[in-house]
């Protein structure tokens, strides 16, 4: 019954690991979770289940599996008839080859979770899926034992099942068995753990993928076409959108800018990427490997780099966007994914071709956290905007790169944004940075931070951007990026609208930036005409465009320790060491633990040579009379305390560990002792001692006689050892 | 590791029978040369088990996926740790072979394994032994059903029922156990063997009252009170006896009438001489049937006191005074076959002696001095 409640149970474990796939029906996961999870509970209603019902059962699977493959969902079908299975085998288990079926149907399920997935959830859920497999096979190993060989026991489950009860059963698990089973299962899992760490890793360059899931949606805020409030919107979930482990020595930026992507093209409120670049990004040559002609200095790699020490691991969660966040700049970015890798050079993004539907990890070397961001020799932009600035107004052109001087259509609109430009530009010739910080002093003295805002209608403009800027209404981050972008164009500098997160909180206990949904911010880069796009951040309370932003070291990071972030740091802990465990972390951790050894082995040899030298100086020191007449006391009082536990009938030790020992603990110590007399006087009979007999019989007494005949087995024990 | 009192007077074997305790580095040498007659089978679990883990290591490497790794990881210590677990579990077995005295051909004797936990802490689980015997051509496996607590022994027990006469070897093959988990099953030899004698079987025979010629009327109790001199044993009640000379309590135990025995009862005794010569057994089911009759005749002759010796022609007699010297005759019973030249003439004539010859139809008659006293 034991064991068809654990094979009950494991199959509910591995059934409840799908629900760890969010883009996954899980209608099959919830079948079988009410129905496996109703026979556990009670029983009974297998039992009451006909033979015939699970004919029908086994014949309808095909009709369920026969609508998978037609939608043409190969993993969905593959997971989905593994689920039916499993509510078949789970509570219909009744011989070795059964059980065998059970584990593997379940295991197979979780291995292929386990490719589409990379929580820490499932990583909990394996964890258990283990324990339980283990004491499945092994009451099964028993069972088939004390069955003689034959491992059915179908007649007899169906009548053990009928008068089931969990108090019943809760009184036949003896704590010995319980523990025993523990040890076992921390063995397994220790086992498993060293052998995850020693199995060689190879860092192989055309890596397979097994099972792919349908994409995920993504977070509306984050893709190439978003409206005013789309970014706000996101920012009212507070759940971690990225986390981000720095490398471990040197200095962060202390607000941190996670550039995702940039629009270049503005309609009405909207910024997007224009269609050329958007085409760009589809087509064969924004694969990485074509990077090269325009970044001499940036690597695409699966692999990391020999050189590089200071590198950043990006964790991004699934449902999140297709564009990578990236810090700065930098000289390699690593990636498994490099075959789904779009490199847009005209907007510095990159993008899986995909959605992700799991998380996932890169890497980049040698992060520079300037304020701006080079453009691309893609495409030569000053000689452009040169040839523009002399051939005429080009604003209104969709084709990049004229979308990077687009304004509203409406002639009201540009007309008052030439205004507003001509005013703060003057009669001056101002930098791309000196208009920046003119023009967003200029929203900052009209507008307040507000997420929340009703623009006023305006019969003669349509644009809200405009709308906003005429009025003196408080306004989002979007506002203030999209108002500053149409200005600086307007007054002639190339602008465009970046997203991504801004900030994120230091997680105190494993050292990792955490980055949340509710970081999303939008702000602007404006072009400098020297080749560098500045960061700008109109939004008030940011700090003013600049090339180089303050940066602060990791150990004055302002940390979050709470629990919430306890449990992040335990996910984090699973990305680090599990999931993205590679080659390189083996080195490193085979080099840690040499470093651990050693270490050890120096705190050893020092705390010896202390306790040595202590020592010698304790006996170095002036003896007087009391000293001597205090230590002689000391000693006194530990022999007799010595002598006192000795001579007790059971000493410390034996009462400290008599409950995990199975009898009477006096008849324990006899069975002890006699076989220390035994032993000791074995074939040398003249050596015997005149009473010899006598303790042998009282011993032999307290081992097997009645406790009523029992002698005082202090003094039996006493006799014991004198003998010895 | 080692426990009990008086362990020596067994023959214990199995891992933990060693008289000294081994090192540690030996010990865990031995995880990974096994000793002889150590091995270890994977079972069809554990080589699917193994199959697999090939498949996910393959997947695991093709595509770097670590949940792969780890599932990976977790077979390979599954395997591991059964391997682990199982000679641990071994280690601390001891055990003996036992078996009862008589075994007689068509009657259920005992063969009993006593194994024996000699760990201190940790009980032991699941082991089987598989006995055979040759030259029934019989084998058997008996399980250890219960975990066997530290210090604890217990009994597992085979009611053997023999087909064959013969010498028999009684073998532990094998000690098994496939614990924890089912995927590896692990032998180490049984060392353990018995040699038995199989006795002959049982047969109904039949007995003629021939005037002349018979044992049936031979030595007859007396009705006369105190003429019966000193008690000398027991035997089968026959006709004519006096009811004062029934013992009634052993009677009562055994479910037939016996009498008493006396020495005055006047009473010839018997010999019994086997002739094994080939030119009479022919027939080796007649043969067979000769050796079942002549174990037969001996055990009832010998209840009712009426038999002096027995012997295989060409061997030594033996004179049968006790039980254990019919014992002794039948354990040659046993291993008897039919042998070229065997009997003299003078032993087959000699006064009261019974021998056997083969019938027509496979029966086979039992003659004192040329008439046929009874037949089977």
């Amino acid at each position: 019954m034991l064991k068809w409640l654990i094979g009950s149970l494991t199959g509910l474990v591995a059934v409840s690991t799908l629900f760890n796939l969010e883009g996954h029906n899980l209608l099959p996961a919830r079948v079988a979770l009410i129905f496996i999870g109703s026979c556990l509970l009670f029983p009974k209603l297998y039992v009451s289940i006909p033979t015939w019902g699970w004919k029908v059962y086994a014949f309808s699977i095909i009709p369920l599996l026969a609508i998978d493959i037609l939608a043409k969902e190969t993993a969905t079908a593959m997971m989905n008839l593994n689920t039916w299975l499993i509510i078949y085998r789970s509570v219909n288990h009744n011989s070795r080859r059964e059980e065998m079926q059970l584990i593997l149907l379940c295991l197979f399920l979780m291995v292929m979770v386990g490719i589409l997935t990379s929580t820490v959830v499932f990583g909990l859920q394996l964890l258990i899926f283990a324990g339980l497999a283990a004491a499945f096979l092994v009451t099964g190993s028993i069972l088939e034992c004390k069955n003689e060989g034959s491992s059915e026991s179908a007649h007899r489950l169906k009548d053990w099942l009928k008068s089931f009860s969990w108090f019943e059963l809760s009184k036949a698990i003896r704590f010995r068995s319980a523990a025993l089973g523990a040890c076992l299962f921390l063995g397994l899992i220790g086992l498993s753990g060293a052998g995850f760490l020693v199995i060689p890793r190879i860092d192989i360059e055309n890596k397979v993928t097994l099972f792919e899931m349908a994409p995920r949606s993504t977070q509306t805020g984050f893709s190439d076409t978003i409206s005013l409030g789309e970014v706000t919107d996101i920012k009212k979930n507070n759940g971690i959108a990225l986390r981000v482990d720095v490398a471990s020595e040197g200095m962060t930026p202390s607000v941190p800018y996670w550039r995702m992507l940039a629009l270049d093209e503005y309609d009405n409120g909207k910024f997007s990427l224009s269609r050329g670049l958007k085409d760009y990004l589809k087509g064969g040559s924004a694969a990485p490997r074509h990077a090269r002609r325009y970044w001499q200095k940036k690597e695409f790699s699966t692999i990391p780099s020999d050189s590089a020490k200071d590198r950043w691991t990006f964790f991004l969660e699934p449902g999140v966007s297709r564009y990578l966040p990236i810090v700065g700049g930098f000289s390699q970015l690593t990636i498994s994914e490099l075959e789904d890798l779009s490199v847009g050079p005209q907007m510095h993004i990159f993008a899986l071709k995909k959605p992700a539907s799991k998380m996932i990890s890169y890497q980049l070397e040698n992060v520079d956290f300037q304020g701006s961001i080079p453009a691309s020799s893609f495409d030569d932009l000053s000689a452009f905007f040169t040839e523009l600035a002399i051939n005429g107004d080009a604003s209104n052109s969709n084709q990049y790169p004229n979308t990077l001087l687009q304004l509203p259509e409406e002639r009201n609109s540009t007309r008052y944004l030439r205004e507003i430009a001509f005013q703060l530009i003057g009669d001056d010739e101002l930098s791309a940075t000196e208009f920046a910080e003119r023009a967003v002093r200029h929203l900052s003295d009209g507008h307040r931070y507000s997420m929340q805002i009703s623009l006023p209608k305006n019969e003669d403009i349509s644009d809200p951007v405009i709308r906003w800027m005429q009025s003196d209404l408080p306004g989002h981050c979007e506002f203030f990026a999209s108002s500053f972008i149409l200005l600086a164009r307007a007054a002639g500098y190339p602008a465009r609208a970046a997203v991504g997160f801004k900030g994120g909180s230091w997680n105190a206990f494993e050292q990792y930036f955490m980055v949340r949904n509710a970081d999303a911010h939008a702000w602007a880069e404006i072009y400098d005409g020297n080749g560098s796009w500045i960061r700008v951040d109109p939004t008030p309370g940011s700090p003013s465009p600049t090339t180089r932003p303050s940066l602060v070291s990791i150990e004055h990071q302002p940390a979050e320790s709470g629990s919430a972030a306890y449990m992040d740091s335990l996910r984090m802990l699973w990305y680090r060491r599990i999931v993205n465990f590679d080659e390189d972390a083996q080195k490193e951790a085979a080099v840690q633990l040499k470093e651990f050894i050693t270490a050890y082995i120096n705190v050893a040899e020092l705390w010896a040579t202390h306790v040595v030298f202590y020592l010698y100086e304790w006996a170095r020191s002036p003896w007087n009379i009391w000293r001597i007449l205090y230590m002689v006391t000391l000693g006194i009082i530990l022999i007799s305390a010595l002598l006192i536990q000795r001579n007790l009938a059971l000493n410390f030790r034996e009462l400290i560990v008599a409950p995990f020992r199975r009898g009477d603990p006096i008849r324990r110590k006899a069975g002890k002792l006699l076989r220390k007399i035994e032993t000791s006087f074995q074939g040398e009979e003249s050596e015997k001692p005149l009473d010899w007999n006598e303790v042998i019989a009282r011993l032999r007494r307290l081992r097997f006689g009645p406790k009523e005949s029992w002698p005082n087995p202090r003094i039996v024990f006493r006799e014991a050892r004198r003998l010895l | 590791m080692r426990t009990g009192l008086a362990e020596d007077q067994f023959d214990w074997r199995g891992p933990a029978a060693r008289l000294r305790r081994l090192s540690l580095l030996r010990l865990f040498g031995e995880l990974f040369i096994p000793p002889k007659g150590h091995r270890v089978v994977p079972t069809s679990s554990g080589m699917m088990l193994i199959i697999i883990g090939l498949c996910l290591g393959l997947a695991a490497y093709n595509t770097e996926n670590n949940i792969l790794f780890a599932a990976l990881s977790l077979l390979l210590s599954t395997i591991i740790l059964s391997g682990i677990v199982c000679w641990s579990n071994f280690q601390s077995a001891r055990w003996r072979l036992e078996s009862s005295s008589i075994f007689r051909v068509g009657e259920t004797g005992d063969i009993s394994i006593v194994v024996e936990n000699a760990k201190r802490r940790f009980p032991m689980f699941c082991i089987q032994f598989d006995i055979d015997c040759l030259q029934n051509a019989t084998e058997r496996t008996l399980y250890l059903k219960d975990g066997l607590e530290p210090g604890e022994s217990t009994r597992l027990l085979w009611k053997f029922q023999p087909k064959k006469r013969c010498r028999e070897i009684i073998r532990i093959r094998d000690a098994v156990s496939v614990f924890p988990f089912g995927f590896l099953r692990k032998h180490i030899a049984g060392e353990c063997e018995n040699e038995i004698k199989i006795w002959p079987a049982r047969i109904p025979y039949q007995e003629f009252r021939a005037s002349g010629g018979g044992f049936s009327y031979q030595g007859l109790s007396t009705k006369l009170k105190g003429a019966t001199g000193e008690l000398v044993g027991l035997r089968n009640y026959v006709k004519g006896d006096a009811p004062r000379s029934i013992h009634w309590k052993v009677s009562a135990k055994q479910g037939r009438l016996v009498v008493k025995q006396n020495a005055a009862e006047s009473q010839s005794l018997y010999s019994i001489l086997v002739d094994t010569s080939s030119y009479l057994w022919q027939n080796e089911a007649s043969f067979e049937r000769m050796c079942s009759f002549v174990a037969t005749l001996a055990e009832d002759l010998f209840l009712s006191g009426k038999l002096d010796s027995c012997g295989v022609a060409g061997g030594t007699s033996i004179k049968v005074n006790r039980v254990a010297d019919l014992e002794t005759f039948f354990d040659e019973l046993a291993v008897i076959e039919p042998v070229d030249a065997a009997a003299s003439t003078s032993e087959l004539n000699s006064k009261n002696t019974i021998v056997f010859s083969p019938l027509d139809g496979g029966a086979v008659g039992a003659f004192i001095n040329g008439f046929k006293v009874a037949q089977a």
